[in-house]
């Protein structure tokens, strides 16, 4: 059996970044990935990374701004943590070798994001994720880290009193399905907005980790806030936050800069929930562009800028809306982008659950963003978490002699699971049933919810779970194959999907990304509250926790 | 849009050879190779294996021929290549583009080339990986110990800048690897994508291991295995002009003294015969790339060469005016002695 100190499972930034954080630390570890290094969705991330660096700047503002941001959901004491320890580990970035974009006096060069009330974003040109993403990796190169790429994580497995033992996983490969034992588990898989149509996320974020984490007993939290980003492409591929910070604007089809009317102050710069509100309800009032778009107007920021600091941004507008941005506006529109909720853990990445499971980046939930995350915070949140929990995961597993107890049943159980499914002659094959969910969610749980559009998208996403329990796969073979992962993804989506409505039918209360058509209203008496998901058979049961306020008291919010 | 792909399938498995299986796909206007390939495998065959991730020409994922070139899948327009293949069918058949109706042609989907194949549109890419990791990619500063609690950043100016801006920007797709004519004839060869990244980070001015990295790169089948075609540089799905870097590199290592490959060698060899006689002295170029013994062990084919009378001269003749380019080559090398 494989078996490592600190198994990390998943390869972007929180992943790659607790790796070298373990391995500095002297313990030997493992990172599962079920694409390679550079392919994971971090290097799609392309405006930057937000820290205090300046002077003039402070945490405590970076922090006021992010509670603000959060409409005053995030953990006050956590979201403390991660604005403290932000200059230091963007310096870190730094000294690894990323190359940010400079000053001329040659120190990291800075520039304004939605939210924000000083130019905090350190980035490289429009491809900030990218260099990060590369640097990390090659750092985990040079210390030798061990990876299995290509291996997909179909199941965490605890140990008999209830610790992480290690995981199931497919190498892709030759379809061999191994156990992998460790004494403890970082969960770092990303993202999950793949539950939506239309997602800027990567075909593959499918929020494994959450569901694997899920339906082994541990919590979820406030999965029923799920960000649209403002400015999507036709085909979801989002234009960076920076397009706007370095100075374009949103114009409907009147031509009216109709940001004036909902962030009188910050306009085009308010939070993305208030802007992806502003422009659904614009497009809905019939003020969009033919086919439901707004025009994002970057002229005002000059050619020669947007060829050097938006050139990624240039060359996706001309490839795929088919327009030159130093030339005519872009055809936008909100888009599925980023889930604040995620696997419950704590500021060191600990599950309060279940000892030794680690999570850090998308797929956890700290909370450093409660209901709307701020531009610029999430590659932060990946970044400084991913380094804690590869500590804290070190220390926990020097702490342990041996491994927990790695059930023996585990990968027997798994491996007829697997061939029931694969061996199915019948049955419908997953593709459709995830087409349909991601319409659905988009449709009923989407920027705008209701109690009524709610109810109907748990009514269908149970009737979708219902069909996929007779899905078939195509690929009967071992070598390569890419429907059986596919097809456990989407079991995946639909898990997710549930605790979305659930959660979302629950909250009767209109806070950060969980707009309620019937409850347009904050609700702090009722509602300063986090969701918190278990599993059950019968679906999600949903509890509450309390938000930890420590510096700023809940304020009206308006941008 | 109704189109019409050939895609390579193959399973070693089963199969002794890849085959080209047809599929007729309905796409949306706008759609991409990628698209189509996903339409593909949800829809007509689930058992169709290729690698994706983002879907816009930032992962580096799915890189795969189309037509016979490399490139992203999802950043090939669908329309473009069903024009291209009616293109490259009219020129196969020494007609012009009209006589080929567009559509007619089906669009050819294959794997990377210079890699194995694991399955259909998957390549190994063990090797690939492995000449990246060989050149030390990543940052090696004169102070590896800085602290980020205490000290600031490297400096780093913007002109500084501008030198990595370009380099850092490689996927890795593989898609410059695939296309290298010299790792064909020359598998060992570490191929352009190791030189890029060894490129980014030997002009880094915060790196100090520029050195260490081109000594590595200077021997066998190092950057002097370069056939200097440029397909790297056309092929780049970023633009990277890969070809320029090597050669920069090449300059490198050549001012750092080493010179021990034949490839430097013989790039000395121009530069003396030029300064000679301002042509290309076909007798004492080859002995200088390879040396005395090689050129001993060929004894019999020069003896041979005399024979047909074609054994060119020791001592070329000066060219008119070659004054004058000795000139420029002392300016030229004066400049770089500046730099």
């Amino acid at each position: 059996m494989i078996e490592h100190d600190v198994l990390i499972v998943g390869a972007g930034l929180a992943g790659l970044r607790a790796a070298i954080a373990a391995t500095d630390a002297g313990v030997d570890v493992g990172v599962l990935t079920k694409v390679h290094p550079v392919r994971s969705h971090t290097c799609c991330a392309q405006g930057g990374i937000n820290a205090a660096l300046g002077d003039d700047d402070s945490w405590e503002a970076h922090m006021f701004d992010t509670v603000k941001g959060s409409d005053y959901l995030g953990d006050q004491d956590a979201i403390e943590v991660m604005t403290k320890d932000a200059p230091r580990d963007v310096i870190a970035l730094e000294h690894m070798g990323c190359p940010f974009s400079r000053l001329e006096n040659g120190r990291i060069a800075q520039r304004p994001f939605g939210g924000a009330g000083f130019p905090r974003t350190a980035y490289a040109a429009d491809i900030s994720g990218f260099v990060i993403l590369h640097t990390l990796y090659e750092q985990c190169l040079q210390r030798g880290v061990k990876f299995y790429e290509e291996w997909f994580v179909t199941r965490l497995v605890l140990s008999p009193e209830g610790k992480a033992a290690g995981v199931l996983g497919i190498d892709i490969r030759n379809g061999r399905l191994h156990a992998v034992r460790a004494k403890a588990v970082i969960c770092a898989t990303g993202p999950s907005s793949r539950v939506y149509e239309g997602s800027s996320n990567s075909v593959d974020c499918t929020g494994d980790g959450a569901a694997i984490a899920y339906r082994a007993g541990l919590p979820l939290m406030d999965v029923e806030f799920v960000q649209f980003h403002p400015t999507g492409l036709r085909n979801g591929v989002p234009v960076t936050e920076a397009a706007r910070g370095e100075g374009g604007v949103l114009v409907n089809a009147e031509g009216d800069r109709f940001m004036k009317k909902y962030a009188p102050d910050k306009m085009e710069m308010a939070s993305r929930d208030v802007v992806s509100r502003a422009e659904a309800q614009e497009i809905a009032a019939g003020r969009g562009f033919p086919g439901g778009f707004i025009h994002l107007d970057l002229r005002p920021i000059g050619a020669e800028r947007i060829k050097q600091s938006l050139f990624q941004v240039r060359e996706l507008s001309m490839e795929i809306a088919g327009v030159d941005p130093c030339e005519e506006p872009i055809p936008i529109r909100p888009t599925p982008h980023y889930f604040m909720g995620g696997v419950k853990v704590d500021v060191h990445g600990a599950s309060p659950a279940c000892e030794g499971f680690f999570a850090a980046g998308e797929v956890s939930c700290i909370s450093v963003h409660g209901a709307n995350r701020l531009g610029g915070n999430s590659l932060l949140d990946g970044v400084v978490f991913g380094r804690r929990a590869g500590e804290a995961a070190a220390v926990y597993s020097r702490g342990l002699a041996r491994a927990p107890e790695f059930p023996q049943w585990a990968l027997p159980h798994a491996e007829d699971e697997i061939k029931t499914l694969v061996d199915r002659d019948e049955g419908e094959r997953h593709a459709g049933i995830r087409k349909e969910l991601q319409a659905l969610m988009l449709a009923k749980a989407g920027i705008y919810r209701s109690r009524e559009s709610l109810s109907e998208a748990l009514d269908g996403v149970k009737a979708l779970k219902e069909r996929y329990g007779r899905v078939r796969v195509d690929d009967k073979g071992r070598l390569f194959n890419t429907d059986l992962p596919q097809t456990l993804e989407t079991g995946h989506l639909l898990d997710l999907a549930e605790c979305i409505c659930a959660g979302a039918m629950a909250r009767e209360e209109s806070r950060g990304s969980h707009a309620r058509s019937d409850f347009p209203e904050r609700d702090d008496g009722e509602w300063l509250k986090h969701s918190v998901y278990t599993w059950t058979a019968d679906g999600p049961r949903v509890d509450y926790t309390p938000v930890t306020i420590t510096r700023f008291q809940p304020e009206e919010r308006s941008y | 849009m109704r189109a019409v792909f050939d895609i390579s399938r193959f399973n070693p498995q089963t199969d002794r050879a890849p085959r080209l299986q047809r599929y007729e796909v309905e796409l949306p206007d706008g759609a991409t190779v990628l698209e189509a390939l996903i339409e593909v495998q949800d829809r007509h065959d689930g058992s169709l294996a290729f690698r994706r991730a983002c879907r816009h020409g930032i992962c580096g994922s799915c890189a795969v021929r189309i037509n016979g070139c490399a490139r992203l899948a999802c950043s090939a327009q669908v329309s473009t290549m069903i024009e291209q293949a009616a293109a490259m069918a009219a020129r196969r058949r020494g007609v012009s583009d009209d006589q080929v109706e567009v559509g007619s042609v089906p669009v050819r989907v294959e794997p990377l080339g210079n890699m194995p194949v694991i399955k259909d549109l998957v390549t190994d890419t063990e090797a690939f990986w492995r000449k990246v990791r060989r050149v030390r990619p990543w940052l090696d500063p004169a102070d590896p110990q800085r602290d980020p609690e205490r000290d600031a950043e490297r400096p780093q100016k913007p002109v500084e800048w501008d030198k990595v801006a370009e380099a850092v920007l490689c996927l890795e797709c593989g898609v410059c690897y695939s296309e290298c004519p010299a790792l064909s004839a020359s598998p060992e060869f570490i191929g352009p994508t190791a030189l890029a990244k060894a490129h980014r980070y030997t002009v880094d001015n915060r790196d100090v291991a520029a050195h260490s990295r081109l000594h590595e790169l200077s021997g066998e089948h190092g950057l002097w295995e370069c056939a200097r075609c440029y397909l790297c540089s056309e092929r780049c799905p970023k633009h990277i002009g890969v070809r320029e870097a090597i050669t920069e590199l090449g300059e490198l290592a050549y001012d750092e003294g080493l010179r021990s490959d034949p490839g430097a060698k013989h790039a000395g060899a121009f530069v003396d015969s030029l300064k000679e006689s301002g042509r290309l002295n076909g007798a004492r170029l080859p002995m200088k790339t390879n040396g005395i013994f090689w050129t001993l062990s060929h004894a019999a084919t020069v003896v041979k060469i005399a024979r047909a009378g074609k054994l060119p001269a020791l001592h070329a003749t000066p060219i008119e005016r070659h004054d004058e380019l000795k000139r420029v080559i002392a300016r030229t090398e004066a400049d770089e002695d500046e730099a």
